[in-house]
């Protein structure tokens, strides 16, 4: 029998060590960018840190990372080039710096001043520093330049500048900035109608979208009809907007109180069969999304109406003829139910392909 | 370090967030660790992204760590197992054939000469051994550890472990004597 210490078998060990052992040249202590990255690891276990760092060697090879926090599941190619990107002092340093620029002048945008180059702007967004999203942000540049153009009377320019903001900016703008976007939007066209008429198509299709409606819309059973077809130009941004919110109170709630949107949508509800939920939720947008201002007018609206639906249609009966779309809007309310549908975010991507968990060791 | 007074405080100031402790751990068992992992992965730089990764495991899970006689390092060795592995799964990098050093890295003019045959002998009967064969003698030699450490990062009984550590080496003995037989 084989008895640890002292027979042939240990002898056999000892070739075996001599054969099995390490290259020379494979670096038998850590580096400095190791114990980095495990003092990272600790501190992230243990936030309020028991120790100060104890990296003491750090000076001698520059260039750790601190790359990664102590997370179990974190991906190991990930890390490695991580590790491999720190190897030299100087990228380490810039990876830093690069950070320390990120987040400086993100957070110097956010209070309102300097202005953030575009591809800083969109990490700084998708790390979720407070900035607008750069669709925002290129809606807020083309309403300057809208203005510009009225200003300078250059017609063709501001009509393309109406055009790209109804029709390209604001659908890109993400559904929690889209009531900023669209409210900033019409005020730019309203603004500028008077000036140069000629925009009004354009912003009728944006703004005067709801005073049409309303007109079409008979008066009398007001409620569902009427509702609907103001609702119609809004639904699709309305839903996005308030997915996150409680209601579709939203703007409307400072004058008439909750009455109007939720009323509204309940009663249409029924009819086209949609959520339960009660958020007006639905309207696909796009085509339609032009129809933001609804909102706003119908606000002003509202008061004098019935608690109820009718909020709309009293008001602006005039013009606007191109909202005849009564019709349309029945339609659209419909489309509008999809919004089941549009639930897909849920639908994460899965995170990582981590492999089957393996127990460590005898934990 | 794995036994003893002091690494027992270094193990407690560790499940403090000791800073130092973490350093201290790190550093005394770094050689032995990534060695093995430099054995299993056949590649320095893979080895130190498992060592780095195991520790950060560590540090995760340090509150799941119940202190035995055999210490921290066998504990340490059963995480960077797994890391190897999952490694190796990431990686796509098939597990060289025979984990033989000859095997992953082509020895140079100087290495043919200077190696012996026996070594040569040696190598080519490790070769032959099962993988797990394989991962137990190289804990136990390159990993430096006991028997009852090599159970301790098995998750096995040592007693176990000394018997399949028997049988490996007597497997190894009779292919070198096959070997040595024919040559």
């Amino acid at each position: 029998m084989w008895v640890e210490g002292g027979d042939i078998h240990d002898e056999l060990l000892d070739r075996l060590g001599g054969v099995l052992a390490p290259p020379e040249d494979l670096e038998l202590t850590p580096s400095a960018a190791e114990l980095e990255m495990l003092a990272a690891a600790v501190a992230a276990r243990w936030p309020e840190g028991a120790a100060a760092p104890a990296v003491e060697e750090a000076d001698q090879t520059p260039g750790g990372t601190p790359a990664f926090p102590g997370s179990p599941v974190r991906p190991l190619v990930r890390r490695r080039s991580l590790r491999r990107l720190g190897s030299g002092a100087w990228r380490a340093g810039s990876v830093a710096a690069g950070l320390v620029l990120v987040s400086a002048s993100a957070a110097a945008a956010a209070n309102g001043g300097v202005p953030l180059p575009d591809p800083v702007r969109v990490v700084a967004y998708t790390v979720g520093l407070p900035v607008d999203s750069p669709a925002l942000h290129e809606t807020h540049e083309d309403i300057k330049e809208l203005k510009e153009a009225v200003e300078a009377n250059d017609k063709p320019k501001a009509e393309a500048k109406a055009r790209e903001l109804v029709h390209k900016d604001l659908p890109k703008v993400p559904a929690d900035e889209k009531r900023e976007a669209k409210t900033k939007v019409d005020a730019a066209i309203a603004e500028a109608v008077p000036k140069m008429p000629s925009l009004a198509s354009t912003a009728t299709t944006t703004t005067t979208a709801p005073p049409a409606t309303t007109t079409t819309e008979p008066a009398p059973a007001p409620s569902t009809t009427a509702t609907t077809l103001e609702e119609k130009p809004n639904k699709g941004e309305e839903k996005e907007k308030d997915r996150d919110k409680p209601a579709g109170t939203t703007k409307t709630t400072e004058t008439t109180t909750t009455t109007e949107p939720e009323s509204t949508t309940t009663t249409t509800t029924p009819e086209t069969g949609e959520e339960p939920s009660g958020d007006p939720g639905a309207g696909t947008g796009d085509g339609g999304s032009i129809g933001t201002d609804p909102g706003p007018t119908t606000t002003t609206t509202a008061p004098p109406d019935t608690t109820t639906t009718t909020g709309p249609p009293p008001e602006e009966t005039t013009t606007t003829t191109t909202t005849a779309p009564p019709t349309t809007t029945t339609t659209t309310a419909p489309t509008v139910q999809p919004a089941t549908e549009e639930e897909p975010p849920t639908v994460q991507p899965a995170t990582e392909e981590e492999p089957p968990v393996v127990e460590d060791g005898q934990e | 370090m794995d036994k003893g007074q002091g690494a027992g405080n270094l193990v407690e100031r560790a499940r403090q967030g000791d800073q130092e402790a973490w350093a201290a751990l790190y550093t005394s068992v770094y050689a032995r660790l990534v060695a093995f992992a430099h054995r299993r992965l056949g590649n320095a730089d893979l080895a130190r992204d498992a060592v780095s990764e195991t520790m950060a495991r560590a540090v995760t899970r340090i509150d799941s760590y119940v202190g035995t006689d055999e210490g921290f390092a066998p504990w340490l060795f059963g995480i960077c197992r797994h890391v190897v592995v999952d490694i190796q799964r990431q990686t796509y990098r098939p597990l060289p054939p025979g984990l033989l050093r000859s095997d992953v890295d082509d020895p140079g003019p100087a290495e043919v000469v200077l190696d012996s045959e026996e070594q040569a002998q040696v190598r080519a009967a490790f070769a032959r051994l099962d993988p797990d064969e394989r991962e137990l003698l190289e804990l136990r030699v390159v990993g430096g550890m006991s028997s009852a450490e090599v159970a301790a990062a098995l998750g096995k009984q040592p007693g176990t472990v000394r018997m399949a550590q028997m049988r490996a080496l007597g497997r190894l003995r009779t292919f070198l004597e096959e070997a040595s037989r024919v040559g």
